[in-house]
């Protein structure tokens, strides 16, 4: 009985309030922006390997690109991927040596995993590794013929690009 | 003509006038009269002759009937024979010419694991560089005299890498120069040229796709047989191989004699292209029959072949002895089964024993009759000596070497008939069996010794281990694991039994099993994509559902109880089937079976709500596929265990590149990894000693503990494991007390790379057991991505202030 009688007594105030109020009631603050307890939070990682030798297959595999010998490219490229799976960077690459082979689907889905690979990024801000990414994707887009969901990217994203 | 005829009769020959016109011719009519008057006087001494007693005559015609008959049979059995012989003769060299020129050249594809890439930074220390030396069948030797051998010393190791062609190229033979630091391998470089930036070792040969018959071998071309042990077999096998014609009369009479001076068969007179007959076509059999078909058949196929041709057959042939299921066929195969390593690379010594086993690969086997097998070495060392082969210090270096062979733990030629089963069914799609069986294909996989050999230990010790601290009968527990790599979906290890290395029935890809708790994140991922949150409410409730069978079903829980509304993640973490079942009717059971079909690519088998608890049939090998979705943060891959297979010229006949597809938005594979993450933490993966790491992970238990499920994952490796028994009666285990042991094993052996966590500012703290939002200053908090997180009650005592909504509906709401 009580705890009605309250409940009545707030929901008067509050439609009262609310009525008189010239300001708009205030958010909540975004959880997401709490302080989080420090039992669970870590710092990111430093990436599994991030090496010398993935860097010396990455320039291979861009002068096979260059030299247009995209399957020889893919081979240098899958090899640094087995080193680092995690880097965005790799995947990109495997996206446009796909792209010059004419094989959409595969370009469209590694340009998908460095996108998801992004996210967990190091060395260089998210939001740039974000913006490389989805750029590849665009530019699969274009190829596929997607020209306006590859130009709205490109808007959205061409500034970020480190 | 007629001037012939005339020319004839008036030189006085008469015999051709009578066809063609008497009367033209009186002197013929005379000749005709007087042959006439002869054969009269012929007919009236036959006359006279009657009047001999008629007994006389009888024995006589009887006689010569006789004599006729025996003739004309001994004649026709002659006839016979010979027609018969040369139709057999032809019949055997169509049929052995052909089989022996086909299985000639049959070079039965190679197939090779993963290379070992090396590299400045790799976590590699100098001892676990130098155990893949071994493995790889590398030897120590100061001189580095050959390619295939390594030098240690207290700062690193220098090995003379063996040349390879691999897929995007040649890499030959070098000599490098590894130094470690704590770290790993601190610098790779080459003497004279400079550092080094990546390295990749020759790859271990792990297997071909020999016959069915289960006859493996490594084909050499003639160059490739050495002169040794060319040499060598003619000097202890066959003294007359050079002059013979596929028998030698002096060798049966030499062996004869030998042995019946022994007493006993001592000694063979078989020459080797009597052998290589024996070894090809024939049986074992002691015959007079096959003895005499060998014959025949050495003889044509020494008419047929060079000596050289028969020589290299002989030594691709030969049986040297049993491997399991696997017959150890040639010296190429011998040299790494016996030595862990090429044939090029043996020594005296060892060329020696490989030969010493042709007389009897059981009697002289050097496993098990070391010291039988050391004596017949020594003697026909003795014998390369005395007849030239040797100087006398290779043979005095040679006999004081021991027998050299390798254990069967690090026996080389790696042998893993359970992956090989993947690679098989892969290729199958792709190749004939013909063309993987003849064409000298090289086929290179994804799987990596290392990890194969730790997750093959790890199964077989962990059962062992249960099956002591449980008083189970020993070797009534089976199990399988197949590891992939987290991102590729590449198998770099595949156990298909307790028992590695012996062919039979692979569990990892056929045993069709119930998954139990394993499949329920595919409810939770339903929700997620239905727009729920991880805090969302289920009820774990008692429930009772109809069937279509008019039956009802009535699922429990584990522990028998029910635990009423609660987070989501929680109903995950602590596999609570009764919340599973209330998730999974709310957000559809058609729904739940779409998802599991978006994520494996194949329909399930059963349709109905006992679906939601894993009443589903599935091989390791497919769940593996299902968690890869998760692992990977969000991509389907199909199982994928060859990268690359070139033709016997080394040219690419097909590429296997990554192949994926997007199958789960990005922030819904990171929630429901998160969850995953929480099952470890908190949940029944609680106690693996690796829970806290940050690795994800899910277990499972069917009815009747009949199967234990573990599927788990971190940055670097995706792992399932299931135990069970072949005859699917109760094991007693649950997916903690069983196959997450054998992960922890596997992970105490590989290690662990943590899970990347999520950006911090998309994680909102949460206490576990309520769901309700929370601060670091609260006890029991997790940290999860929520969508919407103003809509979770608060935490009293957290310190977070409400807003004025949440004040309300917390007075409306009892909370």
């Amino acid at each position: 009985m009580t705890a009605n009688f309250a409940r009545s007594i707030c929901l008067a105030a509050y439609l009262t309030l609310a009525a008189c109020a010239s300001a708009p009631t205030p958010n909540p603050a975004p959880s997401a922006k709490a302080p989080a307890p420090a039992v669970e939070r870590r710092q990111p990682a430093p990436p599994k390997t991030n090496t010398d030798a993935t860097f010396a297959l990455l320039s291979e595999a861009d002068i096979a690109l260059d030299a247009a010998q995209p399957k020889r490219a893919i081979l240098l490229l899958e090899r640094a991927v087995r080193i680092e799976p995690r880097n965005f960077e790799l995947w990109i690459r495997l996206s446009r040596a796909h792209l010059a082979t004419d094989n959409m689907n595969a370009a469209m889905q590694h340009a998908r995993k460095a996108i998801a690979l992004a996210d967990v990024a190091v060395g260089v801000t998210t939001a740039t590794a974000q913006a490389k990414a989805w750029l590849q994707y665009a530019q699969v887009l274009e190829y596929r013929g997607q020209k306006q969901e590859a130009a709205s990217i490109r808007r959205r994203y061409g500034q970020q690009r480190g | 003509m007629t001037a012939a005829l005339a020319s004839n009769t008036l030189l006085g020959d008469h015999r051709y006038c009578k066809p063609i016109n008497l009367r033209i011719c009186y002197r013929c009519a005379i000749w005709w009269e007087s042959t006439l008057a002869a054969q009269n006087k012929r007919k009236s001494s036959k006359r006279r002759t009657k009047s001999r007693p008629k007994q006389q005559r009888f024995w006589a015609r009887l006689r010569a009937a006789i004599w006729r008959l025996v003739w004309r049979t001994l004649m026709g059995l002659s006839l016979l024979t010979v027609l018969l012989s040369a139709g057999y003769a032809y019949y055997i060299d169509r049929t052995i010419s052909k089989t022996f020129e086909g299985r000639r050249w049959s070079v039965p594809a190679q197939v090779y694991a993963q290379p070992l890439e090396l590299f400045s930074g790799l976590a590699l220390s100098k001892s676990q560089f130098i155990t893949e030396l071994t493995r790889l069948g590398y030897r120590p030797d100061l001189e580095l005299n050959s390619a295939g051998t390594y030098r240690e010393d207290s700062r690193g190791v220098t090995a003379y890498l063996r040349g390879f062609r691999f897929i995007d190229g040649f890499r030959p033979a070098q000599i490098l120069r590894f130094t470690f630091n704590n770290r790993g391998i601190r610098q790779i470089t080459e003497p004279g040229s400079g550092e080094v930036v990546l390295v990749r070792m020759d790859p271990a040969k792990i297997g071909s796709f020999f016959p069915s018959h289960g006859e493996d071998r490594i084909v050499l071309t003639p160059e490739e047989v050495p002169t040794l042990l060319a040499e060598g077999l003619k000097a202890i096998e066959d003294r007359n191989f050079d002059e013979h014609r596929g028998f030698s009369i002096s060798g049966i009479l030499r062996a004869l004699i030998v042995n019946l001076r022994a007493g006993a068969t001592r000694q063979g007179g078989s020459t080797l292209t009597q052998q290589l007959v024996k070894s090809y076509f024939l049986t074992n059999e002691q015959t007079l029959q096959r003895k005499l078909r060998e014959l025949a058949m050495a003889v044509i196929l020494e008419l047929r072949f060079s000596k050289q041709d028969l020589l290299t057959a002989y030594v691709n042939e030969i049986f040297l002895g049993q491997n399991g299921a696997r017959a150890i066929h040639g010296f190429g195969l011998g040299a790494q089964f016996y030595f862990n390593k090429p044939l090029n690379e043996l020594g005296v010594a060892e060329v020696a024993t490989l030969i010493s086993i042709i007389r009897g690969p059981s009697y002289y086997n050097p496993f098990r009759h070391p010291e039988r097998a050391r004596n017949r070495r020594d003697r026909i060392l003795d014998t390369f000596y005395s007849d030239g082969l040797i100087n006398a210090a290779a043979h005095r270096n040679a006999k004081a070497q021991p027998l050299g062979v390798v254990s069967a733990a690090g026996r080389g030629g790696a042998y893993y008939p359970a992956f090989m089963d993947l690679v098989r069914s892969e290729l199958s799609e792709r190749y004939s069996n013909t063309d993987l069986r003849s064409q000298g294909l090289q086929i290179f996989t994804t799987l990596e010794p290392r990890l194969q050999e730790n997750t093959q230990q790890a199964v077989s010790r962990t059962l062992n281990a249960i099956e002591r601290e449980r008083e189970l009968p020993s070797n009534s527990l089976q199990a399988a694991s197949v590891v992939a790599d987290s991102q590729t979906g590449e198998v770099l290890a595949l156990v298909g039994g307790r028992q590695g290395r012996v062919d039979g029935f692979n569990r990892a890809l056929n045993a069709q099993r119930s998954v139990g708790s394993v499949i329920k994140p595919v409810t939770v991922l339903t929700a997620l994509n239905q727009g729920m949150d991880l805090t969302d409410k289920v009820v774990d409730q008692a429930v009772t559902l109809p069937q279509p069978s008019g039956e009802t079903w009535a699922p429990k829980n584990f522990d028998g109880k029910t635990h009423g509304p609660m987070p989501m993640y929680l109903a995950l973490s602590r596999s609570l089937n009764l919340a599973m079942v209330d998730l999974g009717q709310r957000v559809g059971i058609e729904n739940v079976q779409q998802q599991f079909t978006t994520l494996t690519d194949r329909r399930p088998n059963n349709p109905y709500p006992s679906f939601l608890l894993g009443a589903e049939a599935m091989s390791p090998l497919q769940t593996l596929e299902l968690y890869g979705n998760f692992a990977s943060g969000g991509f389907h891959t199909r199982p994928k265990a060859v990268i690359a297979v070139l033709d016997e010229n080394g040219s690419a006949l097909s590429h296997h590149t990554f192949e994926m597809r997007q199958s789960i938005q990005m922030p819904k594979v990171a929630a429901l990894n998160r969850a995953l993450e929480l099952v470890m933490r908190r949940g029944t993966g609680r106690t693996s000693p690796f829970a806290q790491l940050g690795v994800a992970g899910k277990t499972g238990t069917t009815n009747d503990n009949r199967d234990s499920w573990f599927a788990g994952f971190d940055n670097s490796h995706l792992s399932v494991v299931w135990i069970g028994r072949d005859d699917n009666q109760s094991t007693g285990l649950t997916g903690s007390s069983g196959a997450l042991r054998v992960w922890n094993a596997m992970a105490r052996s590989n290690g662990v790379d943590p899970i990347t966590p999520i950006p911090s500012d998309d994680l909102v703290a949460i206490e576990y057991t309520s769901g309700r939002r929370a601060t670091e200053r609260c006890a029991d908090v997790v940290l999860l991505p929520v969508r919407t997180p103003q809509s979770l009650a608060i935490k009293p005592g957290c310190n977070i202030k409400p807003s004025l909504k949440q004040r309300l509906r917390s007075i409306f709401t009892d909370e």
